[in-house]
């Protein structure tokens, strides 16, 4: 300690052995400014920072010159984020003592950290901003800034104290607490911040006491700091964890189940109609295609069918009862006949009339040549015969017979007018006057000169009907014709008997085979249609 | 129960780096050594008048 008038050395007197000033007080004041260091220093280490700095100050209001003293407070003020306080006690220090002086060195590591100065210069910025905006009541815009402060200047104190009096205000007392707590462990002397820690606890054991959670489930959540952010992890043991997982299990299969029902599936179901539409387009295309396809055979089949009745009914007029084949027979029975005996013109006659071609491209230049011999040399024999017959059957009052006798007769002889005659008498006789009456025109018409027109005449003119017996003379006179045949004609029909039945066999053979051809196209045709 | 406006009061702005000069400069270092080296000197005087 020196002397403050004469700066020597002071003894433990209170006064100065050299100039003899009153230090008494001096070395009062002294001890004192030591022993607010001291104290300020035990603060310190205990990281009573707060209470550090009052010391200090304390100390320094007694002895500003007390180096030690300001340097630790500078120290103080840094630790607690007040950069530019620290740099203005150690340029203070500094002025005071220029070497030797550790203040010295504190200075030089600030302001060679640019980075680090420009970043504490950004926090207080922030932070005089923030004080604004509470000050004027914008506390949310004070808690962000306050946030990136802190983010900045990790030692602020003053901004966590900020920062927790808005919580509180705001009532999130746990974020204050857990900022708060923060603070502490920076600074564990600072009334305001325990004032406000104390608060927050207390409100939110109120709180717990109100909601009645038991305070272990606070206990089980972990809480840390992210940057600007606070996490807090709920600790969920293993049963709450499996029924979660469980439920959100539960929830994702009824998420999957409603998406694929109103998202997945109607496209699927549209997706399958539509195929199924144009399977069903393809099946109606096939459909109709094949519906053409029957209506063509269909129309084929009838057309086969058309041309087999076609064929049916020629090679019926070939093979039927009334077919050319059994012209063929009927011309050849009459044939027979006549060879066996000439002079039964009935039987031959009546074979003839069976034939229906006698004429046309059906039957055979030999068939027609046989059948207008057969028909020329019996015709006229069998006429007479029909008269003869029906002019029996007249005189014996059988009329009906008469009547299909003479009506032969007449058609095989249409020159004869007795047929014509007796046969309108019969039908008189059998009381047809109306057919009797058109005979009897017609043997007029037709037999200017007959010797039966007066009868007739008489018949129509006075209705005087003739009951007298048939005349028998053109019996005789086809009788006395015949007569004058059989002597020349005996060779002649031996010679002609050879050729008909060589013509007829002939004859019959080209018939068979023209039948069997006809017939064989017949089945070909039918095979045909059959297999199509 | 914390009363938010007083203790807002309690707050004021910090200073920044381009403040740290001027606040230096009006800094009053006065303490108690001055305060007694001034009290000596006015006995004296005192004491010489």
């Amino acid at each position: 300690m020196k002397c403050y008038n004469c700066g020597c050395t002071l003894s433990e007197d209170n006064f100065c052995t050299a100039c003899g000033a009153d230090v008494g007080v001096y070395k009062k004041i002294i001890r004192l400014s030591n022993t607010y260091y001291n104290e300020g220093l035990e603060r310190a280490r205990v990281r009573d920072l707060s209470g550090a700095a009052e010391c200090l100050r304390q100390s320094l209001k007694c002895n500003k010159n007390n180096i030690p003293a300001r340097n630790l407070l500078g120290l103080v003020y840094f630790e607690m984020g007040e950069v530019v306080a620290a740099l203005s006690e150690w340029i203070l220090s500094k002025s005071i003592r220029p070497k030797k002086n550790i203040a010295d060195d504190f200075i030089n590591d600030v302001q060679n950290n640019q980075a680090r100065l420009n970043s504490v210069n950004q926090a207080v910025k922030k932070y005089n901003q923030a004080l604004a905006y509470t000050r004027r009541g914008d506390l949310d815009l004070a808690v962000i800034q306050l946030k990136k402060v802190i983010s900045l200047n990790g030692n602020l104190m003053v901004a966590y104290q900020l920062l927790g009096l808005i919580y509180i205000k705001n009532k999130e007392y746990g974020k204050a607490k857990k900022l708060l707590e923060r603070a502490m462990q920076i600074d564990n002397g600072n009334t305001s911040i325990r004032m406000y820690l104390q608060e927050a606890k207390q409100e939110i054991a109120e709180r717990e006491a109100r909601i009645g959670k038991p305070q272990k489930k606070r206990e089980e959540a972990i809480t840390y700091q992210s940057g600007n952010e606070t996490i807090i992890q709920p600790l969920n043991g293993p049963e709450r964890a499996g029924r979660h997982t469980i439920f959100n299990i539960l929830i994702g299969l009824v998420l999957g189940m409603a998406v694929m029902w109103f998202l997945i599936l109607p496209a699927r179901i549209q997706s399958a109609k539509s195929d199924i539409n144009t399977q069903l387009k393809d099946v109606s295309e096939e459909l109709t295609t094949k519906s053409a396809d029957m209506d063509d055979l269909n129309r084929q089949i009838a057309s086969l069918q058309q041309s087999n009745d076609e064929a049916q009914l020629s090679l019926e007029e070939y093979t039927g009862s009334t077919g050319v084949m059994q012209d063929y027979n009927y011309l050849l029975q009459a044939a027979q006949s006549y060879i066996n005996d000439p002079e039964d013109a009935l039987t031959a006659a009546g074979y003839l009339e069976q034939i229906k071609t006698t004429s046309g491209n059906q039957v055979s230049e030999q068939f027609l040549n046989l059948y207008s011999f057969l028909d020329s040399n019996v015709s006229a024999k069998a006429a007479e015969q029909y008269l003869s017959n029906g002019i029996d059957q007249y005189n014996d009052g059988d009329y009906d017979g008469a009547i299909e006798n003479l009506t032969r007769a007449y058609d095989l002889d249409k020159d004869n007018d007795s047929a014509l005659y007796y046969l309108a008498q019969s039908y008189l006789k059998n009381d047809n006057k109306d057919k009797a009456t058109e005979l009897f025109n017609r043997l007029i018409s037709t037999f200017p000169n007959s010797s039966f027109k007066t009868k007739a005449q008489r018949f129509l003119d006075h209705g005087e009907e003739d009951d007298s017996q048939a005349d028998v003379d053109t019996e005789n006179t086809s009788g006395e014709q015949n007569q004058t045949a059989p002597d020349t004609t005996a060779e002649q029909q031996a010679a002609l008997q050879a050729a008909l039945q060589a013509q007829a066999i002939q004859q019959a053979q080209e018939a068979a085979a023209a039948a069997a051809a006809q017939q064989q196209q017949q089945q070909q045709q039918q095979q045909q249609a059959a297999g199509q | 129960m914390i009363d938010f406006e007083e203790e807002l009061k309690k707050f004021h702005p910090s200073l920044e780096v381009e403040d740290a000069e001027e606040a230096i400069h009006n800094r009053d270092v006065t303490d108690m050594m001055d305060l007694l080296f001034s009290m000596l000197s006015v006995k004296s005087k005192d004491k010489d008048d």
